[in-house]
């Protein structure tokens, strides 16, 4: 038995409505795996790993992204994945929170992407023109807007690695974990990636 | 060489960053609510009809399957069958009765149903049933008998009625999920990933749980057929508690899995 997608009624409640959820609080030990095991098919066990995550992924979106606004739209979007693709989750070295930044991160690639199709319609720029409503993707008071914005023109496996690694700050192996490559080729992607990223943040320096 | 391109990542990565308030965590759980459940919502009407229509035909193949459909295991006694067309009965004792499906026979008098003492039933091609097997569906059951059976209507498959022994409950190994959406009790269960699981019976249990198999068959609330359908419901209007168990059978009806006990109110 392992896999099927958790039931909806009172998802997300407040109450910790499953017995076995109860009985793990009454241990005092809620192990991250049993929790994954019941969220399968206890509503109030995926209540518990949202609560128990969601500021890590949060705080991972807005340093990636630059954007506390968008960080809370791809926060909730995560989620809403991660609930409806639950069944697939397997654990590893970077646990539940490695695989809720994979998530992140695609949403992230994902909503770039989105973004920059839209910028790049005549009619958004002249809507823009006109208007000069033009809001910035990013915060002003990020650390580094070059830097993300540079990101998110990588492909996404560089992107991916680049986020997973030093964003998100998980080892090589968990990384290559959740790309599911080995670890040899985890450190080529990464070397890659990051000749990439000098290219695109100084193109006269070269790779 | 990328070291600094490193540091420069790992300084974003490492940049502080305000931990969201209460109200913000709830109302990312509300938006997740809001997107999740609904859709949620949306499939369970079409989850329904496709699990009615599931069961609807696992019933009506059961019906007219042999045994392989049954929940008796394989290797257990002999069985007597029952065809549903015309069969020539051969009583012991008592009047010879004949079952003729009405769609074949239009019946212009009120078909007349005779309470039969013990009979053994045949199939058409079947020697008449040695006297020490008793008809457990004859002994209990009436038969319906019109008056113009026409004598040549071709057999169908026919019926396991016979019980078989018992087998050991397993202790349970998974969590049946029940929830009341109105009228409806909905069922959902983690799928079975063993290799010869075949098939989810749906059983109501009392107190004490799932204690013998096979259980009665008025316990059996639902069959679902197909092992890769992790759902089912149910139409039981009141909120009186009901226990359930879910067993999980294999290719020769055999007993492979239960769920631990469940309460639906």
């Amino acid at each position: 038995m392992t896999s099927a997608a958790p039931s909806s009624q009172g998802f997300l409640s407040a109450r910790l409505a499953g017995a076995n959820l109860r009985m793990m609080h009454l241990d005092g030990e809620i192990d991250e795996q049993r929790l994954v095991d019941l969220a399968r098919h206890d509503a109030a066990a995926f209540t518990e790993l949202y609560r128990s995550n969601v500021q890590a992924v949060s705080a991972f979106v807005r340093r990636r992204t630059g954007s506390a606004h968008d960080a809370d739209d791809i926060t909730a979007v995560t989620f809403e994945r991660a609930f409806t693709k639950l069944h697939r989750y397997q654990p590893g070295p970077a646990g539940f929170v490695g695989w809720l930044y994979r998530i992140a991160t695609n949403e992230i690639i994902d909503q770039a992407r989105r973004r920059t199709r839209q910028q790049s319609t005549r009619s958004q720029r002249a809507l823009r023109l006109l208007h000069d409503i033009a809001t910035p993707t990013v915060d002003e008071t990020a650390s580094d807007p070059a830097l993300i914005a540079a990101l998110d023109r990588l492909p996404d496996r560089y992107n991916t690695v680049l986020s997973l690694r030093f964003i998100a700050g998980l080892e090589p192996s968990e990384v290559a974990a959740q790309l599911n490559i080995t670890a040899g080729n985890c450190a080529v992607l990464t070397h890659r990636a990051l000749s990439a990223l000098r290219a695109l943040l100084d193109p006269e320096v070269p790779r | 060489m990328n070291d600094d391109l490193e540091q420069r990542l790992q300084h974003l990565g490492s940049r502080p960053a305000s931990s969201l308030d209460r109200a913000t965590v709830a109302a990312i759980e509300a938006r997740v609510l809001r997107s999740v459940v609904p859709r949620r919502r949306a499939l369970v009407p079409l989850l329904a009809a496709a699990a009615a229509v599931l069961l609807v035909a696992g019933a009506v193949f059961a019906f007219r399957s042999d045994r392989r459909d049954s929940l008796q295991p394989s290797d257990t006694s002999p069985l007597v069958t029952l065809t549903a067309s015309t069969v020539t009965s051969t009583t012991l004792g008592g009047p010879t009765t004949s079952a003729t499906p009405a769609t074949t026979s239009p019946v212009t008098s009120p078909p007349v149903t005779t309470a039969v003492a013990p009979v053994a039933v045949t199939a058409p091609e079947a020697t008449p049933a040695p006297p020490s097997v008793p008809s457990t569906v004859a002994a209990t059951a009436p038969v319906t008998a019109p008056a113009t059976a026409p004598p040549s209507s071709p057999p169908s498959a026919p019926t396991t009625v016979a019980p078989a022994p018992s087998q050991p409950v397993p202790p349970a190994s998974f969590v049946l999920s029940v929830r009341r959406v109105d009228d409806r009790l909905l069922f959902d269960w983690p799928r079975y990933e063993g290799p010869a699981g075949q098939r989810y019976v749906l059983v109501r249990v009392g107190p004490a749980g799932l204690t013998e198999w096979p259980p009665a068959p008025v316990r059996i609330a639902a069959t679902v057929n197909r092992i890769g359908v992790t759902f089912t419901s149910l139409d039981l209007p009141g909120a009186e508690p009901r226990r359930w168990v879910l067993a999980v059978l294999g290719a020769n009806r055999e007993l492979l899995a239960v769920s631990s006990p469940v309460t639906s109110n």
